[in-house]
């Protein structure tokens, strides 16, 4: 099969890859017409001929694919990052996680340092989110707690001669709860 | 577009979405790849293109997302292959 023209400078070696970026990349000079141009020179002068488009389309194509590079290692180095710190969060979350960064990071939309900060809040929310969860938790089986001895208290009280003339009687119900806490307490009511 | 463009911007698409070494990619992304008389085109013109590319088996959709201007692509094994037959990758 014939080489696409487009292919023969993207698949060279990355150090002649390099090679032919920084000719690309180089000023005009009295010796040299400099930038493309003058890698095309190069390039002619080593046996490769291609058109001026080619070249141009190459020098495109390998910023691009620099920067995809970097930014899928970028990625990837979150990705390993935020599994370490966090070994219990789920792989399928990190992955969307490193997709993101990948996404910011490739189309340079925004800070990726940013992103990944916001996320570890994020996570601390979610994690101070949880503690405040079983505060309310242990609230809440205090409070059933309490209201379960009332009960048992009231079953209790609700049989005792003492106690019921003390509920049925006259006087204030300050004053009947007063009685009551001195006859349920004795001197722990103080 | 004459289909010698039209075969050309889908490769150009492919050879893109495979840059990113298995990530997805977005529309804004693969825009990125193209040669800028082809940077003009529509969303709905380059996403008829990615679904040709899907059909094919050479792209898949990365993820689950509700709006479609959210969507990335990701290169598929296939697509791997294709590229190397043609000399791209």
């Amino acid at each position: 099969m014939k080489p696409r023209s487009d292919s023969k400078l993207k698949t060279l070696p990355e150090e002649r890859q390099e090679q032919i970026i920084a000719w690309a990349r180089t000023q005009k000079t009295e010796e040299h017409p400099g930038g493309l141009a003058y890698a095309r020179e190069q390039l002619a002068a080593d046996g490769l001929k291609v058109s001026m488009s080619t070249l141009s389309e190459f020098v495109s194509w390998y910023g691009l694919q620099q920067r995809f590079s970097k930014a899928a290692s970028r990625a990837n180095q979150v990705a390993e990052l935020l599994q370490q710190r966090n070994p219990d969060m789920e792989p399928e979350h990190v992955r969307k996680l490193a997709q993101s960064i990948f996404t910011l990071e490739a189309l340079d939309s925004g800070d990726a340092d940013t992103f990944v900060n916001l996320e570890h809040l994020k996570l601390a929310q979610d994690s101070a989110q949880t503690k405040a969860d079983l505060e309310r938790q242990k609230i809440s089986i205090s409070r059933q707690r309490l209201q379960i001895l009332t009960c048992e208290k009231f079953l209790e009280w609700s049989a005792d001669a003492k106690a019921r003339e003390i509920a049925e009687g006259s006087g204030s119900r300050a004053e009947k709860i007063e009685a009551l806490g001195r006859a349920m307490f004795a001197e722990d009511w103080d | 577009m004459n289909p010698k463009q039209r075969e050309n911007l889908r490769l150009l698409i492919l050879s893109t979405i495979n840059m990113a070494r298995g990530y997805g990619v977005p529309m804004d992304g693969i825009r990125m790849g193209l040669p800028p008389q082809m940077r003009q085109l529509d969303d709905d013109d380059l996403r008829a293109e990615v679904q040709y590319l899907i059909d094919k088996g050479f792209v898949a959709l990365e993820g689950k997302v509700i709006s479609p201007e959210n969507r990335e692509w990701k290169i598929t094994a296939e697509g791997r292959d294709f590229l190397a037959t043609e000399g791209l990758a």
